[in-house]
């Protein structure tokens, strides 16, 4: 079997040489004959190569922009993460002064330990007002990492310059570039309220690429600088290359190294943790899955409709190529010459539109990445290069998915007689009545999915397969589905049209050929409910956060100081604040602050506020202690959580919680928790006095002002500098910008669905054009039966009414099913949010017509072209 | 039957694909950036300045401070000045010795330990915090004789916060776990010391006792290194040895011996002229030490040496450099390719002593952050004994 194919390919390479050879020279001719028969069809058929060129493009292309997105937001996170992280084995964090004394302990403790310590903190730029992260390094033992920071130790005499002069730092290429700097040139920068300055020595070439503003300096002196003399951020610890003795085994050097761990885990002081580097990265990354899953079901979706698309215009043209197969075998053409035809055919068309999905995914990208920016979902503000490895996924998915849709005419076309089997009329007769199998398995499928989706402890991803499962069941049990409505329409028909033979004719007519309609029903099912399911969806999230917008946003206006994206909050003057208190109109200023902190593995946002009593009225208690909550969160360092944060750690009233911030450590008691909707990584508030009585005092960044107030009455009494340097918004306007952002959230959702529901209405219309196409035959009966064009039009449009208003029907049920377990399952696990299902008046109505418009647009063209003489048309093929 | 490979073949054809896309697939997502797993080491060339005529070594100036000058002699105190001199840029602690395992009559182990202390700037502070410009790096050594092995191990750290330094009650030095601490609260001996490798299994733990005084060296302990530089130099010239030795062996070896420690600091560099020095350690089985060092320079102005000789009693007996002649009698190339002198014929007229000295084994080349040359010897000829030997600058 194999000498068949080697042989093909070789008269192909050594065609030249091998003219003298007549049997080959046969071979090859009957090989270029059936090439070019098979490619002239495309001729008189570009459409159809069109189409399959679309739904292999438009499937590939949709599936490599998810791809390159994903990874652009998870390179982002890692390199804004993990940038000084690369080579430590483990990290110590904690409480900054034990951190300092461990440091200290192992260091003149444990022989072989090889660790060094870091000291980050976060830096205004004077000038710029842009935020850098300085990080105080020990060059001595960095040295010992060997990653590309320490690297630069050699370089320009920089390890001796940090360590003598004493403000000298070293800049990445990033805050070089972006803050115009050059070598020798003096940054002033600010922390806390004092200024330092340091000069920029030299730039870290090799540095991590990433666009954080990194400013590093030796540890001695960062520590004056930020008047954190006995404080330290974190330990490097490399215990992989810890007490490596050169003759021991493996093994023993493991015992070593797990010495040392234990040596360190059973020194470790309550307050410090040994961890793994990169876990909080990872972290990141695991809470971003949730949300790339759904990118990466939608892509697959319209990957899944692209090879429809594909499957229908093989299957149309294979079928429109019947005639002239049989032609060619009559003219003495081998079965394999045609299949080896058909395969080389199909190839070059998958490698082609592969190939083209390239640059097209790329594009797609990048406009999608500037919805994801625009809709503050993490990601980094450029596309990762487009690696090998994606230009191999991209043609692997369009060859493998092309073939794959293509299986039934490359298995069929080389059986083709010297004859066609029967005719295009009796294969659509249909005997699905007669098995069963659709219905069982379409119930087992669904019996699974339940079972799968409703299992509590299950990750995100089984839910999601959970889902598939419960859509392919769905749409295996459609055409029973449609069969069933057929069967009820022919009864009303009967009974209330007795005698409009037409309208029986097409509800039997549609039965008839339900063994083909079947797949392209499915198909537009799938999209029109998986549209209505995630509008449903969307819809009423969307609802939710209205409301709880309503409630939260309760002063009448809001304050904050002028500030652009690249820069951090900035604080709002004391004076300015005293002043506004001032005011008989003004009742309350709730000051808000904002910080990022850990929580064991989620990082999450802890609001610091004085809860004045207007304020208190936005959150809603979802559940409490059975005591005021609000006096335990003022006045006895209580703390209350939002349900995301609740639901991701487990937590509950009661629970105490530590939180990690600057170094320190603190345990404190949940007192309530509230509803919140404003952020999935979960939020936590506590009341500007606690928060002081533990950490630094954090300025206002944010105020609330409540009173009867607007905002020219706050401008007038403001100079004019004052005036320009803050942003007064009212409480609609803040609504409304917070639903935009909610909808830009949601605008890379819709953007691939349009392209899902695209690529299927386009492969519904190929799907219905080759079925009715295939029925000319049947066609001039029937206009020897004397149906006049007319008639002949509406058995078409009606036949394709019938499919898409079935099709719009069932996706109603599987759309809503489909809403509440995006609800109930996908967005408690991903997001920890309990949302309920709400309906909008005639929202339903919507599927039936999409299915509607679908199938009219995709009928139209064959009930123009039946209209007409069907003889004519018999008479061109 | 049909020729055409049908179902099978194209079930065949997807799955080959399908494997093929799966291992490319592996194969290249493998090639992800791994951080290098080499350690670098710390240049410390690059931390101390390259030459000697750097402006910033010479005449450190950072603010209004510089370094003191090393010019007269000066009263020693003990046991502060066993002590660091912060103030000063560089110091050195300095231990050898030869070592014999319990029961046995070989001097079969040859050590040296040294901690240095390096100012980058002068600082009048005295606390150790992490701002401090004093640094530390500490050479340990072990020469196994009969295995003709000689293993080196370094160590760095800043002294901030506490990581290293000096302290009194009781006198210590250290360097992260390597330590020089004594036994007693106010004396320096006797003391401990103590060093292990943090990479391999060497390691050092003696006792370490005198029966004879500290010696001062050169004009009352104040030893000229050239026309316009100094240094404040002692040592104690004989002390006994104790304690726990291991050399990559399975478990620790106890073993006794003699040593010598020389403490020695100051703020001036040899000269761009001045090429490198060597310096001998010697003990004689008649209970004689003698202590000499050639600073080489090829101006003889800044040809500096210096000799002490200490009689069986502890006594700086009289001698003057003119009383000394040695002569190089054989050179050895280390792996390194550096070119050393490896055999010496020491003559001292005037107190009879015709020595020959020999490196125990030829390879003692300290191969760290500074290459240098420092090794166990045994002298022959009029007297016999052991010693050390230190060769820079080749």
């Amino acid at each position: 079997m194999e000498n068949f194919w080697l042989t093909q390919l070789w008269l192909i390479l050594e065609w030249p040489k091998n003219e003298t050879l007549n049997h080959q020279n046969s071979y090859m001719n009957s090989l270029l004959l059936t090439g070019r028969a098979l490619t002239g069809h495309y001729r008189q058929h570009p459409w159809q190569l069109l189409l399959m060129w679309l739904g292999i493009t438009l499937g590939v292309a949709t599936v490599i922009s998810i791809e390159l997105l994903n990874d652009s937001a998870r390179q982002s996170i890692v390199k804004s993460h993990n940038s000084l992280d690369q080579t430590a084995s483990h990290t110590i964090e904690g409480d900054a002064v034990l951190l300092e004394k461990f440091y200290r302990e192992i260091q003149l403790t444990i022989p072989g330990i090889i660790a060094t310590p870091l000291l980050i903190a976060k830096v205004n730029h004077q000038d710029s007002e842009h935020a850098l992260t300085l990080v105080g390094i020990d060059p001595f033992t960095y040295s010992d990492f060997g990653d590309q920071v320490s690297q630069q130790f050699d370089k320009n005499n920089s390890l001796r310059s940090l360590l003598i002069n004493k403000n000298t730092a070293l800049v990445n290429q990033f805050t070089f570039d972006e803050l115009n700097l050059s070598i020798g040139s003096e940054l002033v920068l600010w922390h806390k309220e004092k200024p330092f300055r340091l000069i920029v020595h030299s730039v870290l070439e090799s540095a991590p690429s990433t666009s954080d503003n990194l400013l590093i300096m030796d540890i001695g002196q960062a520590k004056k600088n930020l008047g954190k003399e006995n404080e330290l951020s974190q330990i490097k610890l490399r215990l992989d290359l810890a007490t490596v003795f050169h003759k021991n085994t493996e093994n023993q050097r493991e015992q070593q190294r797990n010495r040392i761990l234990d040596n360190i885990t059973s020194r470790l002081p309550a307050g410090l943790y040994l961890d793994k580097p990169g876990r909080k990265t990872n972290n990141l990354l695991q809470m971003r899955r949730s949300f790339e899953l759904s990118l990466n079901a939608l892509s697959g979706m319209a990957l899944m409709m692209g090879l429809f698309l594909v499957y229908n215009s093989s299957h149309f043209g294979f079928l429109q190529r019947q005639p002239m197969l049989a032609q060619l075998r009559a003219m003495g053409v081998t079965s394999n010459e045609i299949g080896f035809c058909l395969f080389i055919e199909y190839i070059v068309l998958a490698i082609s539109a592969a190939l083209s999905a390239i640059p097209i995914g790329w594009l797609l990208a990048d406009s999608l990445l500037e919805l994801m920016v625009s809709g503050h979902i993490e990601s980094s503000n450029s596309l990762p290069r487009l690696s090998i490895s994606t230009i191999f996924q991209a043609l692997s998915l369009g060859v493998f998915g092309s073939l794959l849709a293509c299986i039934m005419p490359l298995v069929t076309a080389p059986r083709t007689g010297a004859r066609p089997f029967g005719n295009n009329l009796s294969a659509s007769l249909t005997d699905d009545e007669k098995h069963h199998w659709p219905l069982f398995f379409g119930v087992l499928l669904l019996i699974a999915a339940s079972a799968i989706l409703s299992i509590r402890d299950t990750s995100i991803v089984v839910s999601y397969a959970g889902i598939a499962l419960m859509m392919f069941g769905c749409a295996i049990l459609s055409p029973l589905a449609y069969r069933l409505i057929l069967h009820l329409l022919d009864r009303v028909q009967r009974r209330l049209f007795p005698h409009h033979w037409l309208l029986q004719l097409t509800v039997r007519e549609s039965t008839r050929n339900l063994s083909r309609t079947r797949v392209a029903l499915m198909a537009l099912m799938i999209a029109i409910a998986t549209s209505y399911g995630m509008q449903l969806m969307v819809g009423s999230f969307r609802l939710s956060v209205e409301n709880w917008l309503d409630e939260r946003l309760n002063a009448p206006i809001y304050l904050r100081m002028q500030q652009t994206l690249s820069t951090p909050a900035e604080p709002i003057p004391s004076h300015l604040l005293s002043l506004l208190k001032q005011q008989s109109n003004i009742d309350a200023v709730a000051e808000f602050s904002f910080q990022k902190v850990w929580v064991g593995n989620r990082q999450v946002e802890m609001i610091i506020n004085n809860f004045p009593l207007q304020t208190r009225s936005g959150y809603r208690l979802l559940a409490d202690n059975n005591r005021p909550p609000w006096p335990q969160l003022l006045h006895e360092t209580g703390i209350m959580i939002s349900e995301p944060m609740a639901y991701h750690l487990e937590l509950a009233v009661n629970d105490k919680i530590i939180i990690e911030l600057d170094g320190k450590n603190s345990a404190l008691n949940i007192v309530g928790i509230f509803q919140d909707y404003g952020s999935e990584q979960g939020r936590l508030i506590i009341s500007r006095n606690t928060y002081n009585s533990i950490w630094d005092t954090q300025p206002a960044t944010a105020a609330g002002i409540y009173g009867s107030i607007t905002i020219q009455s706050i401008l007038a009494l403001l100079s004019d500098d004052e005036q320009k340097s803050i942003k007064l918004i009212d409480q609609k306007a803040l609504r409304n910008l917070s639903l935009k952002v909610f909808d830009q959230t949601f605008a890379i959702t819709y953007a691939l669905q349009l392209v899902a529901v695209t690529v299927a209405f386009m492969g519904l219309f190929s799907s219905l054009l080759a079925i009715l196409l295939e029925r000319r035959e049947q066609m001039s009966i029937y206009h020897h039966l004397g149906l006049s064009g007319q008639e002949r039009s509406f058995l078409i449009l009606g036949e394709g009414l019938l499919i898409g208003a079935s099709a719009g029907i069932i996706a109603i049920a599987c759309g809503e099913w489909l809403a509440w377990l995006l609800l109930k399952v996908i967005n408690l696990k991903a997001f920890g949010w309990n949302l309920p299902l709400t309906h909008s008046a005639f929202g339903w109505l919507q599927p039936v017509v999409l299915g509607v418009l679908a199938a009219l647009l995709a009928t139209s063209y064959p009930a123009w072209k039946f209209s007409k003489d069907p003889r004519s048309d018999a008479r061109k093929s | 039957m049909s020729l055409f490979p049908s179902r099978k073949m194209f079930v065949v054809c997807f799955i080959i694909i399908l494997l093929g896309a799966l291992i490319a697939n592996v194969f290249l997502s493998g090639n992800a950036h791994q951080p290098s797993a080499d350690k670098t080491t710390i240049n410390l060339n690059s931390l101390l300045g390259d030459t000697p005529s750097d402006s910033s070594i010479n005449n450190q100036n950072t603010g209004h401070q510089t370094f003191p000058q090393v010019t007269q002699p000066r009263d020693f105190k003990f046991p502060e000045d066993h002590l660091a001199h912060t103030t000063y840029r560089s110091e050195w602690w300095y231990f050898t010795g030869h070592l014999k395992e319990q029961g046995q009559t070989e001097f079969r182990y040859g050590f040296q330990f040294t901690i240095f202390r390096h100012a980058l700037t002068p600082s009048s502070e005295k606390s150790a915090n992490w701002a401090s410009p004093q640094i530390y790096m500490g050479h340990l050594a072990i020469t196994d004789v009969t295995k003709n092995v000689h293993s080196t191990k370094e160590l760095f750290s800043r002294a901030g916060p506490d990581l290293a330094g000096s302290s009194t009650n009781p006198p210590k030095i250290w360097l992260k776990t390597w330590s020089i601490i004594s036994s007693d609260d106010k004396d320096w001996l006797p003391l401990r010391i103590k060093a292990q490798a943090p990479d391999s299994n060497i390691k050092l733990d003696l006792l370490v006792d005198s029966e004879k005084p500290q010696i001062l060296h050169g004009n009352n302990g104040y030893s000229p290194k050239g026309p316009d530089t100094a240094s404040y130099y002692y040592s104690y010239t004989r002390l006994h040895l104790k304690g726990l030795l291991n050399h990559n062996e399975q478990s620790d070896i106890a073993v006794n011996g003699q040593g010598w420690f020389d403490h020695e600091w100051g703020s001036s560099y040899l000269t761009p002229e001045q090429t490198g020095w060597d310096w001998f350690s010697l003990q004689l089985d008649n209970g004689m030490e003698l202590m000499l060092f050639e600073i080489r320079s090829d101006l003889a102005k800044l040809n500096t040496r210096s000799v002490t000789l200490v009689s069986s009693r502890g006594e700086k007996l009289p001698l003057s450099i003119n009383d000394v002649s040695l002569e190089t009698l054989q050179r050895w190339q280390s792996p390194s390719g550096k070119s050393y002198p490896a055999q010496w014929h020491l003559k001292i007229p005037r107190y009879k002593l015709d020595l020959r000295i020999k490196p125990r084994i030829a390879n003692q080349e300290m191969s760290l952050s500074i290459m240098y040359w420092e090794g166990a010897v045994e002298i022959s000829g009029s007297e016999n004994g052991l010693g050390y030997v230190e060769l820079s600058g080749y």
